[in-house]
């Protein structure tokens, strides 16, 4: 089987709209930017419905590094969600020949914000009859179907008409789950975490940041602003998030009841939706408080201070790595688990972290990895610490976006680290043999050993972080900079913008760099074979150029059969240096007529086949040590004719010699037949 | 040394074989004289060059014989004229004392001579010309190749021209 038929192309291609109109019917325009209701690196543009003038909307243009939650984008599609914003359409609309850009569609919140930081508090009235009830409904649908809206705060709530009597939350699908939500908003599981890396969560975390929302809106500011994310992340775990957040606030006791319910720290005990939308009932019996995280038997020193919370510990420890380390191998820590914490499971498998294992000293990154499990033992719902980078389960493929977007090479290094190593394996192992259920939450166990695998050949072009980047981000964007910008998400896109970039630019650009040659890897199949042989080529190298434009060349004959000019022209840029090393003038010549001849028809295979370099490049190889042979072979010999005068004049004496008595002779024989003939008639 | 004693041994066999010649010339030059002295008289005035050839030192193989082969040859044809003319020594000095007979005789001799001086030189000149000929073929060979493959293919004959001993 061909890579051509293996290459994923998509069912219905989707067609990208022309003149910024999306679907042929909504119009953006791009220079009327709506701040309000921009999250992270989205943009947010006012949008026209060209079929229908009365209806109002916005588009949300997604940045090539932001995280699409497509199951979401379908839910919404699929049903109307009441008591959030309506996706009216999405997809990708072309700017120019080579610009695209993703747009959401939805929508327009008619009254404005609900609340704008700094604006007065609201009531409880207003918060509880109309704020509350509107949240409820979006959640219930989201929640019914096992999904989290993660966007739930006090910024994020519109009017949805002019009276400003309906109420709609923001848009959850453009950015990634959690990542425009304030610290506080989050619940201690995912509250440390990057806030590209706080995973998709679960629709516990809905509720309690309905929990945060409806304190925030009561109080007119932003629980605990003064406070830095560790202070808050610390004072949760102490004194349970509802006293940390609550703490010196004036509240009525139903809020208490209903913060109580919501902000418990164990996502079991915490009210669900359903107990939301009956909160009156709800309260009715007071639900317990939830007093941060549960403390052990017993005190451990650390860092010289005492803990009784294992998730503080954890936390401790993931500040100084190096002390955590020692921690961790002295043993101390495996006695304070099985004496204090009482949980002789987790007491082995520390065991296990330092004496031997899975987890042997000599490995590399053994440190850092060691500390990481410990934590992940002490704190095993929580995000996963490594080194400097926290992140949540299934959220570790919008991390690497991010680490891509702000081109942060420290945090591209350690991500880079953290998949060479085999802890999320050990991770997702544990987590398995504990809760079968909790199976591919961090990320697919397919994915955990191919990105090792990726790792292990992340000097190779097709492989390392950028495979998975992709691997991890199916639905990203490709985000190599020649066609960054494109919206390209397929192979057939890719081809088709890279051709006009390419002949734009007069085939100046690279068209096989790291991201292209990754992204096609990973949305074709049966690539790899040909990556691993470009990976034996010397860099730079002939051999090494002729392999990138194979695999082109395949990719054209698979995904593109019309004619390349741009791609052809770069082809001809790259092959000028592969010419160079055919040493015979008139091969290079007839090789270089062949290539202008083939270039006409657009195609790369025809190129190769017409040129034939691989060859060219042996025959004139093997002519050229044959020319060298005869090269030497006749200085040889005229060294030797210009030395060998005095053989020859003696080879001549001889030869005259040879000549005189054959003449002698047949000059003798001859007079004696012709008197014996004369004189004796 | 094996090569010098292959040639003393080379020169003492062509000794013996001079030797051998002439001891046979003397038998048959004894037998002429007691039978036939005019023929002999005649002959061996005529054959004086190729006496004075045997005398002198010539380290050229065949030149002697070559010589007396030539000389010969112009000496035949006088003595069949001496025995038509009926062989007596009358006739033998008349024939002697003819300049003529002189020119017949002497010139196998000169012809010898001159052959033996003047071919040498011509082959010499045709292995010239054939060895100059074969470095014009080389030179525009070598021409036609550094043509083909550029200046590197020069740097590289110069390579492999050191490299090999």
């Amino acid at each position: 089987m061909t890579v051509a038929e293996k290459i994923d192309k998509p069912i219905e291609q989707e067609a990208a709209s022309t003149d910024a109109v999306l679907e042929g019917r909504y119009s953006v325009d791009f220079s009327r930017r709506l701040a309000d209701l921009e999250s992270s690196a989205n943009t947010a543009v006012l949008a026209n419905d060209l079929q229908d003038s009365s209806s109002e909307c916005f588009a949300v243009i997604s940045s090539p590094y932001s995280t699409y939650r497509q199951s979401l984008a379908q839910l919404m599609s699929e049903s109307c969600i009441p008591g959030m914003v309506e996706l009216l359409a999405h997809g990708s609309i072309r700017t120019s020949d080579t610009d695209a850009c993703y747009v959401s569609i939805f929508e327009m919140p008619r009254g404005g914000l609900l609340y704008r930081d700094g604006s007065e508090p609201l009531t409880e009235n207003m918060v509880f009859d109309r704020v509350l009830p509107a949240v409820v409904d979006c959640l219930q649908i989201l929640h019914k179907n096992k999904l989290a809206h993660r966007g739930i705060r006090a910024n994020n709530i519109f009017f949805a008409d002019l009276n400003r009597e309906h109420l709609l939350l923001g848009e959850p699908v453009t950015s990634a789950p959690g990542s425009a939500q304030p610290v506080v908003y989050e619940p201690i599981t995912s509250a440390m975490a990057h806030p590209m890396g706080r995973g998709e969560g679960t629709p516990a975390d809905d509720i309690y940041a309905v929990g945060v929302l409806i304190l925030h809106l009561l109080c007119g500011k932003l629980p605990a602003a003064e406070l830095s994310a560790s202070e808050i992340y610390k004072q949760k775990l102490e004194f349970g998030s509802f006293a940390a957040l609550t703490e010196g606030i004036s509240l009525s006791s139903r809020v208490k009841d209903v913060l109580a319910g919501l902000l418990h720290d164990d996502p079991k005990r915490r009210w669900d939706v359903a107990t939301l939308a009956r909160w009156r009932d709800a309260i009715a019996d007071p639900p317990r408080r939830g007093r941060g995280d549960s403390p052990a038997f017993g005190k451990i020193l650390f860092e010289s201070e005492e803990y009784n919370s294992p998730r503080l510990l954890a936390y401790a420890m993931a500040q100084n790595q190096k002390a955590a380390l020692e921690l961790i191998e002295s043993g101390r820590l495996t006695k304070w688990i099985n004496g204090s914490l009482r949980d002789e499971t987790i007491a082995k498998k520390m065991v296990l972290i330092y004496e031997g294992g899975t987890l042997v000293r000599s490995e590399k990154h053994y440190a850092h990895t060691a500390v990481a499990r410990a934590i992940h033992l002490l704190d095993p719902d929580g995000a996963c610490w490594y080194r400097d980078i926290v992140f949540g389960r299934g959220a570790l493929g919008s991390l690497m976006l991010s680490a891509f977007q702000d081109d942060n090479a420290e945090l591209k290094k350690t991500i880079a680290e953290l998949l060479e190593t085999n802890l999320m394996h050990t991770i997702a192992v544990n987590e398995v043999r504990t809760d079968k259920e909790r199976n591919a939450e961090w990320m697919p166990a397919s994915s955990i050993s191919n990105c090792n695998d990726y790792m292990k050949q992340k000097q190779n072009i097709g492989f390392g972080l950028e495979r998975c980047l992709y691997a991890l981000n199916p639905g990203s964007p490709c985000l190599s900079p020649l066609v960054l910008g494109g919206d390209v998400r397929n192979i057939p896109q890719l081809i088709d913008v890279a051709e006009k970039k390419l002949s734009s630019s007069n085939g100046q650009g690279n068209p096989f760099d790291r991201h292209i040659a990754a992204f096609v890897a990973v949305k074709s199949k049966g690539l790899d074979k040909h990556l691993k042989i470009l990976a034996h080529k010397a860099p730079g190298s002939a051999e090494q150029m002729l392999v990138q434009l194979r695999i082109l060349a395949k990719l054209q004959a698979a995904a593109h059969p019309l004619p390349l000019p741009g791609f052809c022209r770069w082809t001809e840029e790259m092959l000028k240096p592969v010419f160079t090393k055919i040493r015979s003038r008139l091969r290079r010549e007839i090789v270089s007529q062949k290539f202008h001849e083939a270039k006409k028809s657009g195609s790369m295979v025809a190129i190769l086949n017409a040129t034939d370099i691989e060859r060219q490049l042996a025959a004139d190889a093997r002519e050229y040590d044959e020319a060298l042979a005869v090269a030497d072979e006749g200085d040889r010999i005229a060294v030797y004719l210009e030395k060998s005068v005095e053989q020859r004049r003696t080879a001549a004496m001889r030869y005259g010699a040879w000549i005189t008595s054959v003449l002698a002779i047949t000059s003798l024989m001859s007079s004696m037949i012709l008197s014996a003939l004369y004189f004796l008639e | 040394m094996a090569n010098k004693s292959k040639k003393a041994e080379q020169a003492t066999e062509s000794k013996m074989g001079q030797n051998f010649i002439i001891v046979w010339i003397l038998v048959l030059s004894g037998l002429g004289i007691v039978f036939v002295p005019p023929t002999m008289l005649v002959l061996i005035a005529g054959m004086i060059p190729s006496f004075v050839a045997l005398l002198l030192p010539n380290d050229r193989p065949g030149g002697p014989a070559a010589m007396m082969a030539f000389n010969l040859a112009g000496v035949i044809p006088v003595i069949g004229i001496l025995w038509e003319r009926g062989q007596t020594f009358h006739e033998a000095f008349k024939i002697l004392s003819d300049v003529y007979m002189w020119l017949a005789m002497l010139s196998g001799a000169g012809l010898a001579v001159f052959l033996a001086w003047g071919v040498p030189i011509v082959v010499f000149a045709v292995y010239e010309m054939q060895a100059k000929a074969t470095l014009g073929r080389l030179q525009k060979q070598r021409a036609k190749l550094i043509e083909e493959w550029g200046g590197q293919f020069v740097t590289d004959v110069k390579d492999l021209e050191q490299e090999q001993p």
